[in-house]
């Protein structure tokens, strides 16, 4: 189901010619790399790890909490892969403005997927899965998170990460919530650990927020995922697209991409189609998306993101409570 | 030297309270968001609106709903509540029954305005938040109410005597390590007629020690309104300079 717009098929042939001429003209009257305006902030809950709320004009309000527990490795040999992707939870919950009410069943941002917005990472589809995916995935370098979130023989935090959405929308832009699972991992921090690293025995934990280390170190690389939405009508890319250019494009992808670099160069740890409207043609008549195309979509996200996660990051490192 | 509470404060001194209007983005008529202590919430109101089942039309005056979301995070402990949890269907109806009276639902006949609360984060009090930021996203709105609703809690120590014999008095709003020790009540008054709409109370107290505690709650109410009063002044102040440009 692509996501609905209360626009007319005569509003849309209009936005698709205003996309598709050269040099494009956007209805906010953006550049076609440029993205909206957001307001973030971060670190705002006192009872979680690491918090954050970004809100966008259009998408709305999102909120997101993250919890770390103590468990316990469910084998006692090396934990497998599948038992190790069970160390972090997402779960997104929407809840619309009254009227409009809770997810109707749809993904967000129509990303492919059945399922609803509303969801666990346990094989339903919907933001959750992608959520995790970028975040599993550890960059070129073989890194991963999930080395991070052991404790000692035995003993590892688990990861809860709730997203919550107040949106107008069953479909608000990945951008939203990626931004602000962003802004909230980045500003994680776990205590410290007082007890020996190799002995089996309960961990104990230092009661000094001043000393807990943070998830991701605020000087290494790779950074948190961060998930772009980006369009293509006709021959243009388009960045952090609004609902009615989602609904007049004729092709769309999310990159995920995570910082690999203090310049700003990023790697791409994940790729998902994210469904358009009719674009151009009919209902149902889709053109698909060609290879130079494909490269330029990818293209357009690397080359520009770097500097939005780049900026995302610096406020983020601002805002934090041991800034 | 007087007693002091573990967080420091006195017997008749309030958290830290900050409260704004016109938080949210988002298609809401209304919206606010109030921090007393680290008791934080957010509230959206929508409405005057068509109502969105025909069990909810009311021929003579409008349907006040309210839906009470707790955040998974929200607590010392990662809880999931439910729509059905108990504790969220308690705060539903309480805070529902209280707007009931105080919103002015003749002027509204057959529409619905819907009240969703969002609690981000426990720490005592979350009832007397609730409705603060009930009100201040109702006024926000521009929904015609009869005066400002207040809420605050009241604890009685019930293991502290002074030298005398005689308890002590009651402790003014009470924070989550408080309320989990001491009996407490969650008051609400209308406006500054010291008149209650909402009283709550969960715990066991001696019956003489009962209007002491409401009559702090009621001291508290007063001072929170005030509070939240100035912060309308001066939302609606930047508003109106903003629209002079």
């Amino acid at each position: 189901m692509p996501p609905p717009t209360p626009l007319s098929p005569p509003e849309l042939s209009y936005l698709y010619a205003s996309l598709s001429l050269s040099p494009p003209i956007r209805l906010d009257l953006r550049t076609p790399t440029q993205f909206r305006p957001l307001v973030a902030e971060c670190s705002f809950l006192p009872h979680c790890n690491g918090s954050a709320r970004v809100c966008m004009a259009e998408a709305g309000e999102c909120i997101v909490g993250i919890k770390a527990e103590l468990e316990k490795d469910a084998t006692t040999k090396y934990a497998t892969v599948i038992e190790r992707e069970k160390w972090i939870e997402v779960s997104v919950e929407v809840a619309g403005g009254g009227v409009s009410g809770p997810g109707s069943g749809v993904g967000i941002g129509g990303i492919s997927g059945a399922g609803g917005a509303t969801g666990r990472d346990e094989g339903d589809g919907g933001a959750a899965v992608w959520l995790k995916e970028g975040l599993l995935a550890g960059g070129a370098g073989g890194w991963s998170i999930l080395d991070r979130l052991v404790i000692s023989s035995g003993w590892h935090w688990k990861i809860y990460i709730d997203v919550l959405l107040l949106t107008p929308t069953s479909h608000p832009s990945p951008l939203l919530i990626s931004a602000a699972v962003n802004m909230a991992l980045d500003s994680t921090y776990l205590p410290k650990l007082t007890s020996p690293h190799d002995v089996d025995d309960i961990p104990t934990f230092s009661d000094d927020w001043a000393i807990s280390a943070p998830l991701y170190e605020p000087t290494t690389f790779p950074r948190p995922p961060m998930s772009l939405p980006v369009v293509a009508v006709g021959d243009n890319v388009f960045l952090d697209p609004s609902v009615a250019e989602v609904a007049a494009a004729e092709a769309g992808l999310v990159v995920t991409l995570s910082l690999s670099d203090s310049q700003g160069n990023c790697d791409i740890v994940g790729i998902r189609s994210m469904e358009v409207g009719r674009g151009g043609g009919k209902e149902g008549d889709r053109k698909g998306i060609n290879r130079t195309l494909l490269r330029q979509m990818v293209n357009a996200c690397v080359k520009e993101a770097g500097e939005v996660i780049k900026g995302l990051g610096e406020t983020t490192h601002k805002q934090m409570f041991r800034a | 030297m007087e007693g002091l509470r573990n967080d420091g404060r006195r017997w008749n001194e309030l958290r830290r309270i900050h409260c704004q209007l016109s938080t949210s983005s988002t298609n809401a008529d209304g919206s606010s968001y109030i921090e007393q202590g680290f008791t934080k919430v957010l509230c959206n109101v929508t409405g005057p609106a068509e109502p969105s089942s025909r069990q909810k039309v009311k021929q003579d005056s409008a349907t006040v709903s309210c839906e009470v979301y707790f955040a998974a995070f929200s607590g010392t402990d990662r809880i999931k509540r439910g729509r059905n949890d108990k504790k969220v269907q308690e705060l539903q109806t309480a805070i529902q029954k209280t707007f009931s009276s105080i919103i002015l639902t003749h002027l509204f006949s057959r529409s619905e305005i819907t009240i969703s609360v969002h609690i981000l984060s426990q720490d005592g009090g979350t009832l007397a938040a609730c409705i603060n930021a009930a009100t201040l996203a109702l006024i926000d709105a521009g929904i015609p109410l009869k005066d400002y609703v207040c809420a605050c809690t009241a604890g009685q120590s019930t293991s502290i005597f002074d030298n005398e014999g005689a308890s002590p008095d009651p402790w003014l709003d009470v924070n989550y390590l408080e309320e989990s020790d001491i009996p407490s009540l969650t008051v609400a008054t209308v406006g500054d007629s010291e008149k209650i709409v909402a009283l709550n109370m969960e715990n066991k107290v001696r019956i003489e020690k009962l209007e002491a505690m409401i009559a702090v709650g009621i001291s508290g109410c007063a001072k929170v309104r005030a509070i939240m009063d100035k912060e309308v002044r001066r939302h609606g102040k930047q508003k109106l300079e903003a629209q002079g440009e």
